[in-house]
């Protein structure tokens, strides 16, 4: 299937292209997405989740594959990048550039999840990282040099443990294509290579105690790099998990579970309780982020069908609400230039599409029934209750302590007498669409979960078989 | 094509090149002297680069090879030389045509270097590459260089002594013949006691090829030599002879590595010994080279210490008996290092003011975008970072050192294990760190504030875009080589780099 390296060649060629388009590079920028959107809905099809689709050239580390889990996620990159773009509409210093960046962005993401050689994959893995750094340090504000240098810095410290895992694995498993890779060796090199290549993926994720970079970076971004950052950036942390970890050293992830396990939980308070002290409005997404990813980990550490359905679920529910987040406050950023939780109050009769649109987002983000917040989370908790028992109950304090920061963000800016920024104007046509999108396709996750979880149901039952030893 | 034939091809033709550009220079005709040896490197690099991808290798004189990497190495020193001085051609002054004669000379001295397989000849090559260095640096006519250039000069001098008194050791032990193809047999019929002058022997010419390669702790030259030399004499002294020196090491090793790795046979006390001790050296370079460029805020000074580093990496993959690991290393470093002087020099036409600092390279980026550009593929290569061609040098070597240590546990040798998984460690540890300091110079030129707000954008713009040209080049072959192998698969992407 050509489709799928098109999918990787049309956004590099588009970048190229929008290098040297100056003003127009966003229009570059839009075809480029849109034309990778349709490239993904021509080879998406009900028969994915049985085989997985390869793309044209296989036999050397440009081999691309398509499989049911790596589907959802692609879809998601694709959503992303057309709202990452919309969102960066009205930039005017160096556009060009910018969606140049964002461009190769765009491919190296689709690239991470479509490969299906493990060159490929980290080859793609660590193009990301320039290309964001780049973005963040070059259009974002307040202390973005800071912010971006700890972040290139921080993720490839994981990238390298990463770099090591790979060899590695590649070294006891004697093929690099993933699909075949698993270490036939038990005890010691199953435990190191899981760890090696899971390192990079909890730092990616971030896991709490390798965390410290996310919220710098996301607060510091500019609004397109925070969307990405948030909404498709993290999703390689549990894609890599999922897909890589997991499967290559099968024993290694069982005897590590507990451990995930608990550093779930801890993200989830972690999380939840560091963005509620938060009095910077885009610091609190960032991380509410945290909070999220937690139960992404915590579902991986169960391990079994549903519960890793329910990480798949979170992961691209995440995407879409935090990626509506950092483009609501974003455009509250462009027009108030401000970030500060009290320096607002009263949006709800001032900008009363903005409020709407963000009332809505907050609500999905604690997990309202219907929307897509809710399956994921929910059943990630169920499926570690056997698991956990009653410890099941702090990551309970999570969702209550999700409820109160949203709440919390949503009293102090649309709500209460109108704050300093008097009049700051409501979202525009362009913006109105784009919240839109984002809210129909949470609501339809919220409501058809299954949306996402049967292209990938085949792929994680298998994976749920081999860690658990065939029982 | 007979092999002697393309010998006489790779090295006549930058040789003749050089003459001329001398003679040239005699009779005050610089820009000639500089188009001469510019197109005679370029000719003989491009020709040597060819019969590193199809000529399998074959002895000529018995004293040099032809073919695979013996041809590769010197085809990438030739090439990069050519590039460096073609930089200079639109200035063309007396400096400039003299450097072009010299760095013809010096290129085909650290090119036959890079393709002997006979220890005198090995010195001699490599000596000659030494001269003409002294003199590259010296040539910027400053007190600072001179003393650089004099530090450079003293300490070299004391390499060859070593070199000499171990080639001394090694001959006298064994059969009175600098060949490896005689003299590694006839280490291996040695007994016990007589091994240890010939282990000495080793010792002293690793020790002297690692000085050459500025490896850590004989690497002071470096940095004062960068700095002070003209950038175009550093960008040829970064990348050619110290690619050489590398590679010529790296044939050493391999030559005497590989017998040591079985604990029996009789060279197991040799090699058994040198190869832990390159290692070694390849730690301690990655080390003290990646806190001293932390540390700098000269760029050359950072590009001196990242080079120790970089040198640490390929004796890391050196410690694996892995050669063509060292040598793709070492090659994607030396074409990122002369594009990063090349780009240094571009941007120095743009801001004919800056001081040299990193921190000065502040607000270029919106500048002058195509050396900011080629700065930027450049760093990011030098860092390893995918898609550029630097990655592939960082995971073949930790690549090295790992399938090492799985062998060595595989084998039940568990402390061989330990020690080859503490050196994976200290290359990763030390390419973090080496973000740091790459970073920081993309962090200037994108991030910084520009010091010349007040609209004084000194520098005409077709200038800076000429100077932009050549680094851009270094950096558009280190895309092409970091995309091509995913393209066409590892194994003949690293067909050039082979020993047979």
């Amino acid at each position: 299937m050509l489709a799928l390296d098109l999918m990787i060649l049309v956004p590099l060629a588009a970048a190229v292209l929008a290098a040297a388009a100056g003003s127009r590079a966003r229009l570059v920028a839009l075809a480029a997405v849109v034309a990778q959107g349709a490239l993904l809905a021509s080879v998406a099809s009900g028969t994915l989740s049985e085989t997985a689709l390869t793309g044209a050239m296989t036999g050397t580390p440009f081999a691309l594959a398509l499989v049911g889990l790596a589907a959802p996620l692609v879809a998601l990159t694709v959503f992303v990048g057309l709202t990452a773009v919309s969102a960066s509409w009205r930039v005017d210093d160096a556009p060009g550039r910018h969606f140049a960046l964002l461009l190769i962005l765009q491919a190296a993401l689709a690239a991470v999840f479509m490969a299906a050689d493990i060159v490929l994959f980290y080859v793609a893995w660590e193009a990301a990282l320039v290309p964001m750094f780049l973005l963040i340090g070059g259009w974002g504000s307040g202390n973005a040099r800071r912010a971006a240098t700890k972040f290139l810095v921080y993720t490839f410290a994981g990238g390298a443990v990463l770099l090591a895992g790979v060899i590695y694995a590649v070294a006891l498993s004697g093929t690099t294509v993933i699909a075949e890779m698993t270490v036939g060796q038990q005890g010691i090199a199953q435990t190191l290579a899981f760890w090696l290549l899971a390192v990079g993926f909890l730092v990616k994720l971030p896991a709490v105690p390798v965390h410290t970079w996310l919220p710098d970076a996301h607060t510091e971004a500019p609004t397109a790099g925070s969307i990405v950052l948030a909404g498709v950036l993290l999703k390689m942390g549990g894609y890599g998990l999922i897909r890589i970890a997991a499967p290559v050293a099968p024993d290694g992830f069982a005897a590590a579970a507990p451990v995930l396990l608990a550093l779930g939980v801890v993200g989830i308070v972690w999380g939840a309780a560091t963005a509620l002290v938060q009095t910077d409005l885009k610091r609190l997404v960032a991380y509410s982020s945290v909070a999220h990813m937690g139960f992404v980990l915590l579902a991986i550490g169960v391990g079994t069908p549903e519960s890793l359905s329910a990480a798949v679920v979170t992961m691209v529910s995440h995407g879409l609400v935090a990626g509506m987040l950092f483009f609501l406050v974003g455009a509250l950023y462009h027009r108030t230039h401000t970030r500060e939780l009290v320096a607002f109050g009263g949006l709800g009769s001032v900008a009363p599409r903005w409020s709407v649109a963000f009332v809505f987002a907050c609500l999905a983000s604690a997990g309202l029934p219907g929307l897509s917040g809710f399956p994921g989370e929910f059943v990630s908790i169920l499926t570690a209750l056997p698991l956990l028992g009653a410890w099941v109950l702090v990551a309970g304090i999570g969702i209550v302590l999700a409820a109160a920061y949203n709440l919390r963000a949503v009293r102090s800016t649309v709500q209460g007498p109108v704050g300093q920024t008097s009049d700051p104007g409501d979202l525009d046509a362009r913006e109105t669409a784009t919240s839109a999108l984002f809210a129909v396709a949470v609501v339809a996750l919220g409501v058809a979960p299954w949306i996402v979880t049967e292209w990938a149901a085949s792929a994680l039952a298998a994976l749920a078989t081999a860690v658990s030893g065939g029982v | 094509m007979a092999p002697v034939t393309l010998l006489w091809l790779t090295f006549g033709l930058p040789l003749a090149g050089g003459v001329i550009a001398l003679v040239a220079d005699a009779w005050t005709r610089r820009r000639l002297a500089v188009v001469a040896a510019a197109l005679g490197m370029a000719a003989g690099g491009a020709e040597a680069l060819w019969a590193g991808w199809a000529v399998t290798p074959a002895p000529v004189y018995d004293v040099l090879m032809v073919g695979r990497a013996f041809s590769t190495i010197p085809g990438v020193v030739l090439l990069l030389a050519a590039l460096v001085t073609a930089a200079g051609v639109r200035e063309s002054g007396s400096r400039e045509s003299v450097s072009a004669g010299l760095v013809a000379l010096g290129a085909t001295g650290a090119g036959l270097a890079a393709a002997s397989i006979d220890l005198t000849t090995l010195l001699l090559s490599l000596e000659t590459a030494a001269v003409c260095g002294y003199a590259l640096v010296a040539l910027a006519r400053t007190a600072p260089a001179a003393e650089a250039a004099m530090k450079y000069l003293i300490q070299g001098a004391v390499a060859t002594g070593v070199a000499l008194l171990g080639l001394a050791g090694l001959l006298g032990a064994t059969a009175h013949s600098g060949r490896y193809a005689e003299l590694v047999p006839a280490i291996r019929e040695l007994d016990a006691a007589a091994s240890s002058p010939a282990l000495l022997g080793a010792v002293l010419i690793a020790a002297a090829l690692a000085f050459k390669a500025s490896a850590a702790p004989f690497h002071s030259w470096a940095p004062d030599a960068y700095q002070t030399a003209p950038a175009r004499n550093a960008a040829f002294l970064a990348a050619g002879p110290k690619l050489a020196a590398l590679a010529a090491l790296s044939l050493f090793v391999a030559a005497f590595g590989p017998a040591g790795a079985s604990e029996t046979s009789p060279l197991g006390v040799l090699g058994g010994d040198l190869l832990p001790l390159v290692g070694l050296l390849g730690a301690v370079s990655v080390v003290v080279g990646s806190v001293a460029a932390l540390r700098q805020r000269s760029y050359a000074r950072m590009l001196g210490y990242a080079g120790v580093a970089q040198a640490g990496y390929a004796l890391i993959a050196l410690s694996a008996v892995n050669a063509p690991a060292a040598l793709i290393l070492g090659v994607t470093y030396a074409v990122a290092t002369a594009g990063a002087f090349l780009g240094g020099e571009a941007l120095r036409t743009a801001k004919p003011d800056w001081d040299g600092t990193i921190e000065g390279l502040g607000g270029l980026g919106s500048r002058a975008k195509l050396a900011s550009l080629a700065l930027t593929l450049c760093m990011v290569s030098l860092a390893g970072l995918p898609p550029l061609a630097g990655f592939w040098g960082k995971f073949q070597s930790i690549g090295a050192v790992i399938y090492s240590a799985r062998d060595a546990a595989g084998a039940q040798m568990t402390s061989l294990a330990w020690f080859y998984g503490a050196l994976a460690f200290v290359a990763i540890a030390g390419s973090v760190v080496s973000l740091a300091y790459y970073g920081s110079v993309l962090s200037s030129l994108y991030f910084g504030g520009d010091d010349a707000e007040d609209g004084a954008r000194d520098g005409a713009g077709e200038d800076v875009r000429e100077a932009s040209f050549y680094p851009l080049i270094a950096a558009l072959v280190l895309l092409a080589a970091g995309v091509a192998p995913l393209i066409i698969g590892l194994a003949p992407a690293v067909q050039g780099f082979l020993l047979n």
